[in-house]
């Protein structure tokens, strides 16, 4: 399962692939301007291919950039769990010190109560 | 049609190539972001690859069509031109475009032009550079058919009725390079590129920044070019003459500013007008069917409306002329249409035999008066042949001046006629008052009073064309003179029938009208003071009338000693006025010379 850190990673490189689709053809059409192509079929061909080629890279960044939003969210649950995680441990080894300290013919002593395993938010996650 | 820069089409296709890569690129940094998240990032992986595909393609297509564009090439060629033909052919005519370009060359090769354009029979491996060729037949076949350009159907309309082209053939040699081999009626690609760049360094050169026309004979220095955003070293190779008159001769005969309505009247408006400019193109040199094919192109556009006649009637006013009178032909014409329109207004249906009718009006003068110019200026009458008076200069130049005379006062009249149309005044009181006198005429159910009106209008309208005349009648000499004078008296008397001017010429200097052997007019030596007939249009009261007009001529006179006195012709040229307003042969020789029965071949 990735971790919190692979999940930062996966979100980086999400972002900088979306900031590339982005920008990959802002300038594209001053290239095809009446100084190159004007007029015919090809021009439609060339102005129908970029364009396309535009909402595909721009659709294509959107969806990357929510890739990368899930991949942040991921990564904090991660953490998240993480903290739980430790705080358990934490927890366990308190239990543990007053299992061996527990004495069963003290009327007045309580016997210790073990702390429950935090579950996983998501199967995604990896600690 | 396409054009293509084929620099700038490999610059763009070298950005398009660089961006696919990027694209491409992005391919390994999803997989790894995928294995690391887990997440599904196979639509994103394909989004790339398509792009990367798609403008992978399209930089492809666009370094084959920059190669195409450029087998094309002229040295030192203006890109659009052959790009222009190229692209006409090959990318707009349906099935072409479906076709690759070699292809459709291939076909163009082996089939002509009619094949190349149903797209059929492919076949081929020569160089289409230089073995592509067009017979006039496909030339005349792509000239009209719908899907060529407009740019292409001039051309095409240009070599089909030249097809030796010889300029064209001798611009292509100025380039250096070796002609193609054609047979007769073939004519190479590059000839047709050869021709279409003359036409562009023409369109240059004669444009609103090019030549100026102060003195159309004044050759053209290297800085008027170079302002003209001309190379002066690519317009020596191309021959290109150096003075204005030769310039706007090629521009005409090339059809340079035919392919656009509007911009073929725009160049119209630049073509000097002796009556303006104190120039005009010499007749001999221009080339009716080129003039003819100037006014289809500068009138295609226009219909029946007023607007539109104006606008027809100013681009005839503004055309060269030929020695075939084409421009005379459309003069006259043209008069004889606003003739038959007021003559509808005046007298709607009533006859010129009719007591009740109110009178020719003064474009029926100017008809007939334009049509007995058209000998002179096409040379068939030689008013100052040599053997019969000497001295009274060249028959050249009194065509040339008859030409420019006969251009003047329709110029004149039609510029008059347009700024009354559009503003409500032609800018010269005494035609307002003319045609005022017309409306007035028009409108009074006084018969009379309407015979007078007309006689006056018409006498009115006689004034402002001596007028603008008058500078003419002094060139050349009494003999000019003469003959103009002498036409007028004869018009009313062999307008009716077949008979020339010439006709009524005796090879004695001396002018007589005759039917059936009797002079309708008195005998006139060549050079003697020429006396008008009495007018005999009883129904009009003389002193009534002479009360009317102006008072600057003595309307008394009934004899010019000096025809280049407007002083003294005016009187006789009133007389003459008022015989034709009942003349009955009129209407009907107007008739027959308005627009659309007028013979131009």
């Amino acid at each position: 399962m990735p971790t919190a850190a692979a999940f930062d990673a996966a979100a980086r490189s999400f972002d900088r692939a979306a900031a590339e689709l982005t920008q990959l053809l802002t300038h594209t059409p001053g290239h095809l301007g009446p100084d190159t192509l004007v007029g015919g079929m090809l021009t439609l061909v060339a102005e129908l291919t970029v364009g396309t080629a535009q909402v595909t890279a721009s659709t294509t960044a959107v969806a990357l950039t929510r890739r990368a939003d899930t991949c942040r969210a991921r990564a904090d649950a991660c953490r998240a769990f993480a903290a739980e995680l430790e705080q358990y441990h934490r927890a366990v080894s308190q239990f543990d010190s007053a299992t061996r300290n527990y004495d069963p013919t003290d009327p007045l002593a309580l016997p210790p109560v073990r702390p429950n395993r935090p579950r996983p938010p998501a199967n995604y996650i990896e600690v | 049609m396409v054009a293509i820069d084929p620099a700038n089409v490999r610059t763009a296709a070298a950005h398009l190539r660089g961006r696919a890569e990027i694209a491409s690129e992005l391919d390994v940094d999803l997989r790894r972001a995928g294995l690391l998240s887990e997440l599904d990032t196979s639509a994103m992986l394909a989004a790339c690859a398509e792009i990367d595909e798609e403008l992978g393609i399209l930089a492809r297509i666009l370094v084959s069509r920059a190669d195409e564009a450029e087998g094309f090439f002229l040295p030192g060629n203006n890109w659009r031109l052959t790009s222009v033909l190229l692209g006409s052919l090959l990318d707009d005519h349906g099935a072409i475009a479906e076709m690759t370009a070699p292809l459709a060359l291939h076909t163009l090769m082996e089939q002509g032009v009619p094949a190349a354009i149903d797209g059929s029979n492919p076949t081929t491996t020569r160089d289409p550079v230089d073995s592509l060729v067009f017979t006039v037949a496909g030339l005349e076949a792509l000239a009209v058919d719908p899907r060529s350009s407009p740019e292409l159907a001039a051309a095409a309309t240009f070599l089909a009725t030249n097809p030796s082209i010889v300029e064209v053939t001798a611009a292509w040699e100025g380039t250096g390079a070796t002609l193609p081999s054609h047979g007769i009626d073939e004519i190479p690609l590059r000839d047709i590129a050869a021709f279409l760049e003359r036409n562009d360094v023409l369109r240059s050169a004669v444009g609103p920044n090019g030549i100026r026309v102060d003195d159309i004979h004044a050759e053209i220095d290297d800085a008027a070019l170079v302002a003209a955003g001309i190379d002066p070293d690519r317009f020596n190779e191309l021959a290109m003459p150096r003075n204005a008159e030769e310039l706007l001769i090629a521009a005409v005969d090339h059809g340079t500013f035919n392919h656009n309505p509007t911009v073929a009247r725009s160049f119209v408006q630049t073509l000097p007008i002796d009556y303006l400019d104190g120039q005009s193109i010499d007749i001999r040199q221009t080339d009716s069917a080129a003039i003819e094919r100037l006014y289809d192109a500068a009138t295609l556009d226009l219909g029946d409306s007023p607007e539109d006649f104006v606008t027809r009637a100013l681009v005839v006013a503004s055309l060269p002329e030929s020695n075939s009178g084409i421009r005379n032909e459309l003069i006259t014409s043209n008069y004889a249409e606003i003739a038959a329109w007021q003559n509808e207004l005046l007298n709607d249906s009533t006859l010129a035999t009719d007591p009740n009718y109110r009178g020719n009006n003064w474009f029926h003068l100017g008809t007939s008066a334009s049509d007995s110019v058209s000998p002179v200026i096409e040379g068939s009458l030689r008013v100052l042949g040599d053997e019969i008076w000497p001295g009274f200069g060249t028959p050249d130049a009194v065509d040339q001046d008859v030409a420019d005379g006969n251009q003047a006062i329709y110029h004149h009249f039609m510029t008059s006629l347009a700024s009354l149309w559009r503003t409500g005044s032609t800018k010269s009181p005494r035609l307002d008052t003319a045609f005022a006198l017309l409306d007035e005429a028009a409108n009074t159910t006084d018969t009379a009073e309407a015979q007078h009106l007309v006689a006056e209008s018409t006498v009115l309208f006689s004034i402002e064309e001596q007028i603008v005349v008058d500078p003419y009648l002094q060139l050349e000499g009494l003999g000019i003179v003469d003959h103009v004078g002498t036409s007028v008296l004869t018009f009313l008397t062999n307008a009716g029938d077949s008979r020339s001017a010439a006709e009524v010429m005796t090879d004695e200097g001396e002018l007589s009208v005759q039917a059936d052997g009797v002079d309708l007019i008195p005998p006139i030596v060549i050079g003697e003071p020429v006396a008008a007939p009495a007018h005999d249009n009883n129904y009009l009261d003389p002193e009534l009338l002479d009360a009317r007009l102006p008072d600057e001529f003595d309307w008394s006179q009934t004899q010019a000693n000096d025809w280049t006195s407007l002083a003294q012709r005016m009187p006789v040229i009133k007389d003459v006025t008022i015989l034709t307003l009942t003349e009955p042969a009129l209407p009907a020789m107007v008739a027959n010379r308005a627009r659309g029965n007028l013979d131009r071949d």
